[in-house]
C-alpha cells in the first residue's frame, strides 16, 4: 500500500468512526439530560438494586454512557446497513 | 435563479458527492493557516470574544446572597440561578428556555445570516484566542507555513513548545471552569493547589480541557464543516433577504492583477485585483468569489481584508460586503416578511409565557404514593383507611410550616403525625398521612380525593388527586 492510500485509509477509518461516535454523543448527551430531570438515580438505585453503592455521580456517568453506548450502536448499524448497499450500487453501474 | 442559489446548489451538490464517498474516502484537508487581519469585523469579533470569554471565565467567581451565582448542582438535584434555586421538578423550564434559543437562533439567522457561528460559537470564539496565541508564539501567515515545513531546529522546538505550553493552560484554566459551574470554584480551586480533586472532577478538568485543546488547537474549522449539525440546516433560515457575505461579481469581474493608478475600463478588467488577500484570512480555506458556500462562517474577516486593498488601490469599499441576494440584484431587501415575523412572535409569546410561569411557580411540591402494603383498612365503628405517604419539598428560600387537609368525600378527614410539618428551605419530608372516610359513603370501591398541602401563612398550597380505595359494597 502506498504512503497516501494508507494515509487515506486511515483518514477514512476516522471519519467513519467519527459519524459514528459524535452524533451518538449529542444524543446521549440530550437522552441524559432528560432522563435524569425525571429520574433521580438514588431512587432507581433503591429500587431495581439496592445492594449495590452508587452515588448520583456515578448515577450520572453510568447512564450517560449507557446512553451513549446504546446509540453508538444504533449509528454504526445505520453506517453499516449504509456501506453494502452503496457498494452494490456502484457495482451495478459498473455493470450496466 | 440567481448566481448565489446556483452556486449553493453547486455547492449542495458536491456535498453530496463527497457524502456518496464517506465511506471508502474524504479528501484529506490541507492544514489552513488563517492570515491574520485587522478592520471593523475584525474589532467586532475581538469584543465578542472578550464579552463572551470574559463571561465564562468570571461568572463562576460571582457570589450572589451569600453563594456563588451560577451553581448547578448535580449532586444535589438543584440549580442556583442568582436569586432562583431550579429543581429536577422545573425541568420544564429548562426545556422551554432551550426552545427559547433554539429559536433566536433560527430569528437571528434568517435575519443576518449566521452571525451565531462568526461571532458567539465557543467554537470560533476559542479558535480566534488560539489563532491569537498561535500568532504570537509562531508569527504571522508565511512565517508559520515556513515553520511547519523547516525542520526540527531549536527555533521551532521553542516556538511550538511555548504554543502548546499556553494553549494547554489556557485549556487547563478552561477545565477548571467548567467544573467550576457544577461545584463551588472557590473550594475547587484549593482543592487543585492541594492534589485534593474528586475523581469525576478531575476527569472533567481533564476531558473539557482536552477537548478545548483539541478543538481549538487543531480541529478548528473541521468542527464546523464535520461535527456541526447547525451548519447542516442553517440554510433552511435562510432567504434571499438574508444578510449575507458576498463578492459583487458584477464589479469584481473580469478579476486580474494591474498597476496601482490603472484604470481598470482600459484593461477590460473588473474591481477584484486577485490579491487572494481573501482566501488568505479565511478562517475555513474557502473562497468567497465562489459564492456562498456553507462552510462560510460568516466571520468578515474577508469583507476587511478586502476593504483594505480597496482602500489601497483607490477604489470604493465593498466588493466583499455583508448584503442580501436581493440587493445584489437591485431588489429592495425587506425586513418584515412572513418568516421574520413568524419566528418573533413565537419568540415573544415563549419569552413572556415563561418569564411569568417563573415568576408564578409556586415553591413546593407534593408527590402522594399510596402505600402499597394494604390497599385500606377497615376501622371500628364502619371506618374505612387509607394510608399515604406524601412527599413535600419546599423549594422556597425561607422554612414553612405545611399543614395537610383532604376533599372529595363527605366528611373525610386527613390526620398528619406530627400536625403541623416544618420543612427548612430547599428540604424535602416524607410525611405519612391517614385519610378516613365513613364506609357508607363509599357507593364504589376507588375515589378519587384530592389532598391540599397548605403553608401556615397561606401563601403556599398545592393539591393533587389520589385515590382511595375501599371494600367492595356488600351489603347489596
Amino acid at each position: 500500500m502506498s504512503d497516501a492510500s494508507a494515509t487515506q485509509a486511515a483518514s477514512s477509518r476516522l471519519r467513519w468512526l467519527g459519524a459514528i461516535l459524535w452524533p451518538s454523543f449529542l444524543t446521549a448527551g440530550v437522552a441524559t439530560m432528560v432522563f435524569f430531570a425525571n429520574v433521580d438515580p438514588e431512587t432507581l438505585r433503591y429500587e431495581t438494586l439496592p445492594d449495590w453503592e452508587i452515588g448520583r455521580k456515578l448515577g450520572y456517568t453510568l447512564g450517560f454512557f449507557m446512553f451513549w453506548a446504546v446509540c453508538a450502536a444504533s449509528s454504526a448499524l445505520s453506517v453499516w446497513l449504509f456501506s453494502p448497499a452503496r457498494r452494490a450500487a456502484k457495482a451495478g453501474r459498473k455493470e450496466s | 435563479m440567481s448566481e448565489a442559489r446556483n452556486r449553493r446548489g453547486r455547492g449542495a451538490k458536491q456535498e453530496d458527492a463527497a457524502a456518496s464517498e464517506a465511506v471508502s474516502m474524504y479528501q484529506s484537508r490541507e492544514k489552513v493557516y488563517p492570515r491574520g487581519i485587522k478592520g471593523r469585523f475584525q474589532s467586532l469579533r475581538k469584543f465578542a470574544v472578550f464579552a463572551l470569554l470574559g463571561l465564562y471565565y468570571l461568572l463562576p467567581w460571582v457570589t450572589w446572597n451569600g453563594r456563588q451565582a451560577i451553581l448547578l448542582d448535580l449532586p444535589a438535584r438543584e440549580f442556583h440561578i442568582f436569586g432562583l434555586t431550579f429543581w429536577p421538578q422545573d425541568f420544564f423550564f429548562l426545556a422551554l428556555l432551550l426552545i427559547i434559543c433554539a429559536l433566536s437562533l433560527f430569528f437571528v439567522t434568517a435575519l443576518a445570516g449566521r452571525v451565531w457561528c462568526g461571532y458567539a460559537c465557543p467554537q470560533t470564539v476559542w479558535t480566534e484566542v488560539f489563532l491569537w496565541i498561535e500568532h504570537w508564539t509562531e508569527g504571522d501567515r508565511p512565517r508559520r507555513m515556513k515553520l511547519d515545513r523547516g525542520p526540527w531546529n531549536r527555533e521551532k522546538i521553542v516556538r511550538k513548545f511555548s504554543k502548546h505550553g499556553i494553549w494547554i493552560l489556557l485549556a487547563a484554566w478552561t477545565g477548571f471552569t467548567f467544573v467550576g459551574f457544577f461545584t463551588p470554584i472557590r473550594e475547587l480551586g484549593v482543592r487543585v493547589f492541594t492534589l485534593d480533586l474528586g475523581p469525576w472532577e478531575t476527569f472533567w478538568l481533564i476531558f473539557y480541557g482536552f477537548a478545548t485543546w483539541g478543538n481549538a488547537g487543531f480541529m478548528r474549522e473541521n468542527v464546523c464543516l464535520y461535527m456541526c449539525p447547525y451548519a447542516r440546516f442553517q440554510s433552511a433560515m435562510f432567504d434571499r433577504d438574508t444578510l449575507i457575505i458576498s463578492y459583487d461579481e458584477a464589479r469584481g469581474e473580469p478579476r486580474g492583477p494591474r498597476k496601482r493608478g490603472a484604470d481598470p475600463a482600459e484593461l477590460g478588467l473588473g474591481d477584484c485585483i486577485d490579491c487572494t488577500m481573501c482566501v488568505q484570512v479565511c478562517p475555513t480555506g474557502i473562497d468567497i468569489r465562489d459564492g456562498l458556500q456553507y462552510e462560510c462562517i460568516a466571520c468578515g474577516a474577508c469583507i476587511d481584508a478586502c476593504d483594505q486593498v480597496m482602500d489601497k488601490m483607490g477604489y470604493p469599499r465593498g466588493l466583499i460586503r455583508y448584503t442580501t441576494e436581493n440587493t445584489l440584484e437591485g431588489k429592495p431587501t425587506r425586513i418584515f416578511r412572513p418568516r421574520v415575523i413568524v419566528y418573533s412572535v413565537l419568540l415573544l409569546a415563549l419569552i413572556a409565557g415563561t418569564l411569568t410561569a417563573v415568576a408564578m411557580r409556586t415553591p413546593m411540591r407534593v408527590d402522594i404514593l399510596p402505600d402499597r402494603n394494604a390497599l385500606y383498612r377497615e376501622l371500628d365503628g364502619g371506618r374505612i383507611e387509607n394510608v399515604y405517604d406524601v412527599k413535600v419539598l419546599n423549594m422556597s428560600q425561607q422554612a414553612h410550616t405545611y399543614t395537610v387537609s383532604a376533599s372529595g368525600l363527605p366528611g373525610i378527614t386527613a390526620d398528619t403525625d406530627p400536625d403541623r410539618i416544618e420543612i427548612a428551605a430547599g428540604e424535602q419530608r416524607n410525611v405519612p398521612v391517614r385519610l378516613r372516610v365513613d364506609a357508607s359513603v363509599m357507593s364504589t370501591p376507588g375515589t378519587d380525593v384530592e389532598l391540599t398541602v397548605t403553608s401556615e401563612d397561606g401563601t403556599l398550597s398545592v393539591t393533587e388527586t389520589t385515590r382511595f380505595h375501599g371494600p367492595y359494597n356488600r351489603g347489596e
